[in-house]
């Protein structure tokens, strides 16, 4: 359908979006704040498109991230194809739910996703994260709604 | 109209949502992350994927560096001529100190020639950039503007005018990925400037502290001694500042005492550090060929 032509250059350019998202300075106490958007983006292309948003594009785009931000390659790409399967696995449901519940539902998937990291870090021996690590998940949570809307208008303008 | 799609990409989903998708991506990641942890077999690969990264790093580096770059041009006559005066009458003092040190290095070869050990002066120094990116806030790391292609290594240690920094732990064709020595996983081998006891610094995560433990309650040691690179283990050259001891505390229970310093080197606010090649480079590579 020539409708959907344009939708994977929608993907790409708001995969290159987060990964800069991901990187840009924000300073040493805001930066404990940073939501995680690459998720964000995954499970927006998940709920809407998973013809895009399937587990291929997951994978690729925490590749990206992993030599973005000089992680263990494969970490980051685990994660986000984690996060990417539980939005396929429950995505008829999640589609129909209130923004504010799906707000909640990203909170979820995206402790769940703090919890596997934590388990990657112990398991590599590298230093686990403190309490902080669950401020992430709760502004990821409160800016869902917002990267939500965003990411529909600019899907209505592209196709 | 819905309702076909709906239908349509249910399909999809069913596909996309298999257990069996899900876990041929997982042992990939898992393999890619075991091989990467274990060895450098990946090196190459992460080497071309970060060049094709390269562009991102460069769209959130350079309007930083832009904006920054014009406040300067913009910046007030008057400001910018006191400053000039002021560094150049630091430029007289310093080249003043220079001359002295000209002279007490030149006794310290003859000495050394005197002792039969070899000098160790002459280390080469490169000026990098930071990259004005954020890494994980849990780990403290930075981003260089320099890597393989400018001859950059593993392990090679990074300072700023104070001390040391850190050392590279990813070297990339354009980019290097460098551990601060505050980094909670990382430890120097140093020694007391004052009294030559050798000791090692922790990191603890914080950007003013470092941490000398298991300190003998005899030591010699007070508020106010200058740490030193020891030199030991040979990634570090010796003789670079590493930090101040600003507390002791005896710990009921050790004969030990745990020293707090605080970092010679600006570690979160410098945008320039310097590269040091020690003079015995070889030596540093073949120490550094294991990961840190």
């Amino acid at each position: 359908m020539s409708r959907r032509k344009h939708q994977p250059l929608a993907v790409l350019a708001s995969i290159l979006v987060a990964a800069a998202l991901t990187i840009v300075p924000l300073g040493e106490t805001l930066a404990w704040f940073r939501p995680y958007w690459m998720a964000l983006v995954i499970i927006y292309w998940g709920i809407e498109s998973p013809r895009e948003g399937g587990l291929a594009t997951a994978f690729f785009a925490g590749l990206l991230l992993d030599v973005l931000t000089g992680t263990l390659l494969g970490q980051h790409a685990l994660s986000l194809v984690i996060v990417a399967y539980i939005v396929a696995r429950f995505r008829l449901r999640i589609r129909f739910f209130p923004l504010w519940q799906q707000a909640l539902v990203v909170l979820a998937i995206l402790l769940n996703d703090r919890i596997i990291e934590i388990w990657i870090l112990g398991l590599s021996g590298r230093p686990v994260p403190g309490w902080q690590a669950l401020w992430p998940p709760l502004t990821a949570m409160l800016a869902w709604p917002w990267v939500f809307l965003l990411l529909d208008e600019a899907r209505r303008r592209t196709r | 109209m819905t309702e076909p799609e709906s239908h349509d990409s249910s399909v999809f989903s069913a596909r996309g949502g298999s257990a069996a998708a899900l876990s041929i991506y997982t042992l990939i990641c898992v393999v890619l992350m075991v091989a990467d942890h274990h060895g450098s077999f990946l090196d190459r690969v992460r080497s071309l994927l970060s060049v094709a990264a390269q562009p991102i790093v460069a769209a959130v580096h350079w309007p930083i560096d832009a904006s920054r770059a014009t406040a300067e041009f913009f910046a007030e006559r008057e400001a910018l001529v006191s400053r000039n005066e002021e560094l150049e009458q630091r430029w007289l003092l310093a080249r003043a100190e220079l001359t002295r040190f000209a002279a007490l290095q030149d006794e310290n070869t003859r000495l050394r020639a005197l002792l039969e050990t070899s000098p160790r002066l002459g280390d080469k120094v490169v000026i990098a950039e930071l990259l004005a990116v954020d890494l994980d806030p849990f780990t403290h790391r930075i981003m260089i503007d320099r890597g393989t292609e400018s001859d950059v290594f593993l392990g090679q240690p990074i300072a700023d005018a104070g001390g040391i920094i850190g050392q590279i732990e990813q070297v990339q064709p354009f980019s290097a990925f460098a551990r601060l020595i505050t980094d909670p996983s990382h430890a120097i081998p140093v020694l007391v400037n004052r009294t030559g006891m050798r000791s090692i610094a922790y990191g603890l995560g914080q950007t003013d502290l470092l941490l000398l433990r298991d300190v003998p309650r005899s030591a010699d040691i007070s508020p106010g001694d200058l740490v030193v690179t020891s030199g030991l283990g040979g990634r570090f050259p010796a003789g670079f500042p590493v930090g101040t001891v600003t507390e002791l505390n005896r710990e009921t229970g050790t004969p030990f005492l745990t020293v707090e310093l605080k970092p010679s080197a600006a570690i979160d606010a410098s945008r320039e550090v310097l590269l040091v090649w020690p003079k015995d480079e070889t030596a540093a590579r073949t120490a550094d060929s294991r990961t840190p």
